[in-house]
């Protein structure tokens, strides 16, 4: 049986995912958080002003949506202020970060699921995955140079400029392993 | 994840990492030590019509140097947006947004009192803007906490290039493409440093200063077309003693260090026709007026009590004026150490 499940395609373990709702309810919260997250970290979303319900728009708003502020990074076209929280709305970034927060969902869910197998079903659990957030993260600090980066002076200026030159890389890397994460941990998806 | 797996992982991130350092070093520069021989420095043509001058510097490193050392600060051209058309606030407004603590640079002209707001600046950099009818860019990098003004070029303007030298901003003019250094002031190619920008003094000072001496002010507002956290300076604060701009850590290489003074001590760099010169605020603060010369040309330099900053002026070399109200201004402004000496070694100390 267990072969027999391998052995389908992706699609129909993507069906048997979903009838988990344990998994897709665990999978769905926390691919929630991880977006807050990562919109946090690329500025996104910042702390409100006491008293303010407001809502801007950029005047060039068009012209903002494709206009780079650092790789995998664009600028913002609507800014939403409320008293707890700003919302800066960047289409592109925010694309962004529904690709990478689908794919979180799907590592998460099916690594759930697997963990919710027996035991003595269970195979290989598939939480490698997972670790393919952390790359997203560190692409998001940027500023005039990436924030994260600041720390690291301390320790070689030139080392600073080899993390600025790799972190061009960072995303497609998180894309990349995140795809790989939720292949392998998709293919172990059972009913459960 | 078992053991196996994790070995994977750790050795493949290893070679990846190995492999990108490897061609990471292959692609930039070797750092060049500094000169011995003073190369002055010759007028290139930059194409651009500007109000330029041509300045031999003393104590530089190799003209080509600068050039090979420009390196990628990891954002794109205009990645941090210059702001094209400021629009201010007044005093009265301005007021509830700034704290009596906060940095402030300080422009002062015909057509009134400018200030710019340093928790603005640092997410831009660059002002774009016209000042007693002339094109004058504002240019603030917070690595090396230089604000200075530059006239020109005409018709163009200047744009962040994304690049650094010496951790310090490097432009570029939206005419001809080529980089301009920002504490340099001059144009930057291959063969060489080139024209040089004629300056505007800015100063640094905190706003309670500008309220105390000024009655009217026009104060730039945080209206740039632009959503960033004017509230959060990404480098750290000027109120926090253990921030970036207080640490004695610097971001990228630079081309000389130079323990003369600690890295991020502020001076007051002033340029004069042949030679260049670091003034400790201090010193004036105590001595002033200070008289000096830097380059073949006498200056002074006072101590404005009401903005707790240095202006710097040019001098007849047998006159020691106690007043700077008929003074034409010399190239000044201030500058953390590490930068300052970073591009000008042989540069002398006032101390």
């Amino acid at each position: 049986m267990t072969e027999l499940n391998k052995s389908k395609g992706l699609v129909y373990k993507f069906g048997i995912l979903l009838k988990d709702k344990v998994s897709v309810r665990y999978g769905f919260l926390a691919s929630v958080l991880y977006l807050i997250l990562y919109m946090w970290s690329i500025g996104s979303i910042r702390g409100g002003q006491a008293g303010v319900w407001q809502v801007d728009t950029a005047p060039n708003m068009m012209d903002m949506i494709f206009r780079s502020s650092a790789p995998f990074l664009w600028e913002a076209s609507v800014r939403w202020v409320t008293p707890l929280f700003t919302l800066v709305f960047a289409p592109m970034n925010l694309l962004l970060g529904l690709v990478l927060t689908d794919l979180v969902f799907l590592n998460l869910a099916a690594t759930i699921n697997l963990y919710r197998q027996p035991k003595s079903c269970r195979l290989d659990a598939g939480t490698k995955g997972i670790w393919a957030i952390v790359p997203s993260f560190l692409s998001g600090f940027a500023c005039c140079v990436p924030t994260f980066l600041i720390p690291l002076a301390s320790v070689s200026a030139s080392l600073t400029v080899y993390v600025i030159w790799l972190r061009q890389f960072l995303i497609p890397l998180s894309i990349l392993l995140l795809m790989w994460g939720a292949w392998y941990a998709m293919k172990r998806v059972q009913n459960v | 994840m078992n053991k196996r797996t994790l070995a994977i992982i750790v050795i493949s991130l290893f070679i990846i990492s190995t492999v990108g350092f490897a061609f990471f070093l292959r692609s930039q520069p070797v750092d060049s030590a500094p000169s011995d021989i003073v190369k002055p420095t010759e007028s290139t043509e930059s194409g651009v019509d500007s109000p330029t001058i041509t300045r031999s510097v003393q104590g530089m490193h190799d003209g080509e140097a600068y050039f090979e050392n420009i390196l990628s600060g990891g954002v794109p051209k205009d990645g941090i947006p210059p702001i094209e058309d400021p629009t201010y606030m007044s005093m009265e407004e301005a007021d509830p947004w700034l704290t009596d603590v906060d940095r402030v640079f300080v422009l002062e002209s015909s057509d009134g009192v400018f200030v710019y707001p340093q928790r603005v600046l640092v997410w831009h950099e660059i002002v774009n803007e016209t000042v007693d009818g002339e094109t004058l860019s504002i240019t603030y990098c917070p690595l090396t906490g230089s604000c200075v003004g530059y006239y020109g070029p005409e018709g163009t303007s200047f744009g962040t290039s994304g690049r650094l030298l010496n951790s310090n901003l490097v432009m570029y003019d939206r005419e001809t493409d080529k980089y301009w250094s920002q504490i340099m002031g001059q144009v930057v190619e291959a063969d060489g440093v080139g024209q040089t920008l004629l300056v505007k003094p800015i100063h640094w000072t905190i706003w309670r200063n500008v309220k105390n001496t000024y009655e009217d002010v026009k104060v730039l507002s945080d209206e740039t077309g632009f959503f960033r956290d004017y509230d959060r300076d990404p480098y750290g604060s000027y109120v926090d003693d253990d921030s970036y701009y207080y640490n004695t850590r610097v971001m990228f290489p630079t081309m000389a260090e130079d323990d003369r003074l600690p890295p991020k001590k502020v001076v007051v760099g002033v340029k004069g026709p042949e030679g260049v010169l670091a003034i400790d605020p201090t010193f004036v603060m105590e001595n002033g007026p200070v008289y000096t010369e830097v380059g073949g040309q006498a200056i002074v330099a006072f101590y404005d009590k009401s903005l707790e900053a240095v202006r710097v002026f040019k001098r007849e070399a047998t006159e020691q004026p106690t007043s700077y109200e008929s003074l034409e201004t010399a190239d000044h402004f201030d500058v953390m150490w590490f930068a300052w000496a970073a591009f000008y070694p042989e540069t002398e100390i006032l101390e």
